[in-house]
This record gives structure tokens, C-alpha cells and sequence, in this order.
């Protein structure tokens, strides 16, 4: 009986080693076993004196009002991390657009960012990976405080917080 | 009926499922995570098991896809294609219904296809022509049509 069946068994278990054995060598390999995301959050005291969010492997993330106060203040460098479309719908008002996935070091606002300064990158919302990714490439080419806001774009507006839209080209 | 099983007919079925298959296969492999994103968009599977789902599925597509273009064992081949086909008519059909407005996660990145009766349609319509390939007795260009 097995024999009836060897081909179909084939045809599913090869692809899937393969599958496997492609996702460990590879560079963007996914976790085996996907979980829900740990937010690290960055206290109101510390606030003040954002100097040393270097660690690689748990981004600190921001909360809405903390995000305010530095736009009011103008300390921070707000990053739209998702990509130009969305981008021009509507961003946080004053955040310039580094998509994600399009990530390249000659690109003219990456190389008018100061490494030094405070930056502080957002995307969508909770569920959306492109803030943390963006992060990760930032920290990787010497940018030292580096921040995500998890609340995104879908935060911001609710708040009704400032605003502005792209003018279309 | 006997016009839908005619040979090249069927040849050219094989050719546009193989392909859509393997194109599908290969968008997947390049881009694992949004491919997972996209399973996850579904909420049907518990989430520890997306991310075997998304490395898994694209090269079962791939492989399948390779085999049915090159004619090696067609019909067992189908088996796995074709209830493929059916559980992504099933999924996308619950997710019609529960109103959600997802991308389908079919080709990965670039065509953001969205979740809808068309897409149901266009899964159908694939389903259909893997029947065809099966019913049919005589392939051309065929390794092994088991």
C-alpha cells in the first residue's frame, strides 16, 4: 500500500525538506516556529535621556505620547517605514519615507540623516513588521538610537495628532 | 465532452498550470515572511505552525509545478495539485465570508491580489483545468502519467 502512495509521499515530504533545509542556510531565514512579538517599551523617565538603545535583538519601542512629546519638541527624526504610496496617502507630519523593503545606503534621505541623532521609525500599525525591520538596517550601517513606534500611522491618526499628505506628482 | 479531453487541449492546460504554479512557487521562496504575513492575514491556522506553512507550501508548489511541466508522474502529481486548489478555493471562500479584506498571498509580493469572488473564480477555473489534465488518458510530452 505504501508503494500506491510513494509518489504523492515524494511530491510532499522532498519540497518540504528542501523547504527546510533552504530557510536554514538562507540569510532572511524565518523562525521555525512563529511567535507573537515581545514589545520592549521604553520608560517616561528615560524619555529625557535616549542615548543607548544599541541592542540589535530587541528594538525598544515607543509609546504615542512619548512619540508627541518629541515631535512637539522636535528632538526626534520621525522615519515612515512603509512604502511611497501609503507614504504620500497621509504620514505623520514632518517624517520622512524610508521604505523597507527598498532599502538601499545611496538613498538621498539616508545620507542626510546624522547617525548620532535620535531617530524614531514607524509603519502601519502593532501588526506591522516594516518599522522593526527598518530598525534592524539602520543599527546595522551605525545608527545608534534608533526607536519603533508600534502604534504606526493607525495611532497617530486616532489621536489626531498633525498630519500631512503627499502632494501627487 | 470528448473536445475537452483532446490532447493538445489538454497540453496547453498542463502548460498554464505548471507555469502558474511554478511562478507562484518561486515569489513565495523569494520573500518567506511576507508570504507568512499573508497566511496570518487568514487567522485560520494557530500561529506556531504558519511559518512551517510558508517555508513548506511554496516549494511543494514549485516541485509539482517542475513535475507537471515536464510530464513526470501527471496524475499522482495532481492529486496534490489539485486539492492545493481546493483548499485555497476553501480558504479564500471563508475569508469572503467573514468580510475580510486581505491580499490572497498567491504570487507573494508584487500583484497585491485581494481576497474576492474573482479570485474564487480564478481558482476554479485552475481547478478545473487540473481535472482536465487527470481525466485525460493520452499525454503528450509525459515521463510517466501515473
Amino acid at each position: 500500500m505504501i508503494k500506491k502512495y510513494s509518489n504523492i509521499i515524494m511530491l510532499i515530504v522532498v519540497p518540504s525538506v528542501i523547504g527546510l533545509l533552504y530557510n536554514y542556510i538562507r540569510s532572511d531565514s524565518i523562525d521555525l516556529l512563529r511567535e507573537t512579538k515581545i514589545i520592549e517599551w521604553v520608560d517616561d523617565t528615560e524619555l529625557s535621556g535616549i542615548f543607548e538603545n544599541d541592542s540589535v535583538s530587541n528594538i525598544k519601542s515607543l509609546r504615542t505620547h512619548q512619540v508627541f512629546e518629541l515631535f512637539e519638541n522636535g528632538k526626534a527624526k520621525l522615519i515612515d517605514a512603509r512604502d511611497e504610496w501609503d507614504y504620500n496617502d497621509g504620514h505623520i507630519q514632518g517624517a520622512i519615507n524610508l521604505p523597507a523593503y527598498d532599502f538601499e545606503i545611496n538613498n538621498p534621505n539616508l545620507s542626510d540623516l546624522d547617525r548620532n541623532s535620535l531617530i524614531v521609525i514607524y509603519c502601519g500599525d502593532e501588526e506591522c513588521d516594516l518599522s522593526k525591520k527598518l530598525a534592524s538596517g539602520l543599527m546595522d550601517i551605525g545608527f545608534k538610537n534608533v526607536y519603533i513606534y508600534v502604534g504606526g500611522w493607525f495611532e497617530w491618526l486616532e489621536s489626531g495628532y498633525p498630519i500631512e499628505v503627499s502632494e501627487s506628482k | 465532452m470528448k473536445i475537452l479531453l483532446n490532447k493538445y487541449f489538454v497540453l496547453i492546460s498542463r502548460l498554464i498550470l505548471s507555469l502558474v504554479f511554478i511562478f507562484a512557487g518561486i515569489e513565495k521562496i523569494i520573500s518567506p515572511e511576507l508570504f507568512a504575513e499573508s497566511i496570518n492575514n487568514y487567522r485560520l491556522f494557530p500561529l506556531f505552525t504558519i511559518n512551517l506553512i510558508a517555508i513548506t507550501i511554496p516549494w511543494i508548489e514549485l516541485v509539482t509545478g517542475i513535475c507537471l511541466l515536464l510530464g513526470i508522474t501527471i496524475k499522482d502529481n495532481l492529486k496534490i495539485i489539485n486539492s492545493l486548489m481546493l483548499f485555497f478555493i476553501l480558504i479564500v471562500f471563508i475569508s469572503v465570508l467573514r468580510g475580510l479584506d486581505i491580499d490572497c498571498g498567491c504570487y507573494g509580493t508584487n500583484a497585491a491580489q485581494k481576497v474576492g469572488f474573482i479570485k474564487i473564480l480564478e481558482n476554479i477555473i485552475l481547478f478545473l483545468m487540473g481535472l482536465q489534465i487527470y481525466l485525460c488518458e493520452n499525454h503528450l510530452f509525459r515521463i510517466n502519467s501515473k
